[in-house]
């Protein structure tokens, strides 16, 4: 009988040993998702113009990099209106006149939308909702005060260095580089107070500067091309449609692959390319894989 | 000749276990749980438990860690370990082989490696005690929980894809474990007994 007891206190250690075992095959949660809300993960930060360029250039890509995603967008109040259900949205001005960026408000953002006025320079924190009619819309969004004041700060940066506002970069990393390498631009030529339509005119400049106008993704470019070159290597992967697109060195990967290992292969070679800091991995398995 | 079952009691008779009634019901259970006090037979050997529990642990973790996704938890621990860079790089170098290996090996094998590892664990730690419930309740334990999750994941209250592939390996691989345990001392029970 002691024996026995002894054996089940024996086996129950294991149990928690081998129970531990099998918890480490478990998912850990994802780090991003569709069903996430814009304050559960860090924003991406991207300027109205570069929104709306992305979405002109090709809406598939821009879908895979902005849509359910949390973006923190700055741009230039071009009207505050209600749609027919009473909902509050903001018009961010864009370079083309008819075309604007639609950012539905949360209910509880109303008092602060009211305080706005047109041309006013706003971050809205909202989720990515697609493009309507040539509009990229946002929904969910919240109004940043405080970044408004870090904008009017970071304008003085943009104006003296043509680093666009939408970079990930914060100032302390960006101030020692300008010191030493300042890049002249159009907007070092506009006057140096920070006016909206200084700020707005140095971040468009750099949207829309001739280098990056040759190429949709100016500061990933090379870094697509990279991986595309090394998921081209890969014979696995030869029978799948993969579309890539590269952002602040994040890489999202769209298409569709055969089975859930060429998915994972895919998001492995990329993740390995130096430069890479984060994939994205929106493959679909074309073939009936098992998911997990 | 004729009904299996039959076999058996002439089987017992062979080995001197004709005083014995012969248990028609449930044979095979109680087959698989039957002690064995065998004193030239030891399960709990350095070797045995090397290559009956750690090696199907360590190998199946090596398929999670070389082939399956880095979502997964046990990339968590190594990198709390410091061995997630080392452990990114032969993955990489390593990558192309995941095309070679069948679905089972990789989705399948690793939990029915964890449950033949823990199934020769409890045969071993229970190898001699005489039949119980606490026995019997402790070897089936690791088939019965790993085919309780496959069914949870098929009523969607566990997280996972359902597959009788995975059930079909978690009982294989708890007979395996069984057997193999009773092989190991087959001999030294046929000549006790003779």
């Amino acid at each position: 009988m002691k024996s026995e007891r002894k054996a089940h206190i024996v086996s129950l250690l294991f149990l928690a040993v081998f129970c531990i075992l099998a918890a480490g095959s478990m998912d850990t949660p994802a780090p991003t998702g569709t069903d996430a809300s814009p304050a559960q993960f860090p924003a991406q930060n991207v300027s109205a113009e570069r929104l709306f360029l992305d979405y002109q250039r090709n809406e598939v890509s821009a879908d895979s990099m902005y849509k359910g995603r949390t973006l923190a967008v700055t741009g230039t109040v071009s009207s505050i209106n209600k749609d027919f259900t009473d909902s509050v949205y903001l018009m961010l001005e864009t370079s083309n006149e008819f075309m604007g960026i639609h950012a539905n408000l949360r209910g509880s953002e109303v008092s602060k939308a009211s305080t706005l006025s047109k041309g006013s320079i706003v971050t809205v924190v909202c989720e990515g909702n697609g493009m309507i009619v040539g509009s990229p819309m946002l929904k969910d969004c919240v109004i940043q005060p405080y970044q408004q004041q870090e904008r009017g700060v970071e304008s003085q940066q943009v104006q003296g260095s043509n680093l666009s506002a939408d970079r990930s970069e914060t100032p302390q990393e960006s101030t020692p580089e300008l010191a030493e390498n300042p890049k002249p631009s159009a907007a070092q030529a506009s006057p140096a107070s920070p006016t909206p339509e200084n700020i707005m005119r140095a971040i468009n400049a750099e949207d829309s500067s001739p280098q990056n106008q040759s190429k949709p993704y100016p500061v990933d470019s090379d870094l697509e091309s990279n991986v595309r070159r090394a998921l081209s290597t890969s014979k696995a992967l030869r029978s799948a449609t993969i579309t890539l697109v590269s952002l602040h060195r994040e890489v999202t990967l769209s298409g569709t692959v055969v089975d859930e290992p060429s998915r994972e292969l895919a998001e492995d070679i990329a993740s390995h390319v130096p430069g890479v800091v984060a994939v994205h991995n929106n493959l679909t398995v074309g073939g009936g894989a098992k998911p997990q | 000749m004729g009904h299996p079952l039959l076999m058996e009691k002439q089987d017992s008779k062979n080995f001197g276990w004709a005083t014995r009634p012969p248990v028609y019901t449930c044979y095979r259970i109680s087959h698989a749980v039957r002690p064995l006090a065998k004193p030239n037979c030891n399960p709990k050997s350095g070797p045995s438990l090397f290559c009956h529990v750690c090696f199907p642990i360590i190998l199946g973790a090596g398929i999670y860690s070389l082939w399956r996704s880095t979502r997964l938890l046990v990339f968590t621990w190594y990198g709390w370990l410091g061995l997630q860079t080392p452990l990114l790089a032969l993955r990489a170098n390593l990558a192309g082989v995941r095309h070679f290996l069948p679905d089972f090996v990789l989705y399948s094998l690793p939990d029915a490696l964890w449950v033949y590892s823990f199934t020769f664990l409890m045969q071993s730690v229970w190898f001699r005690h005489s039949r119980s419930y606490g026995r019997t309740f402790w070897i089936f334990l690791p088939v019965s929980l790993a085919v309780g999750a496959e069914v949870g994941q098929l009523l969607k209250v566990v997280p996972g894809t359902f597959d009788l592939m995975d059930i079909a390996g978690y009982v294989a691989a708890w007979a395996a474990a069984t057997m193999f345990i009773r092989t190991c001392c087959r001999r030294d029970e046929l000549e006790i007994r003779a």
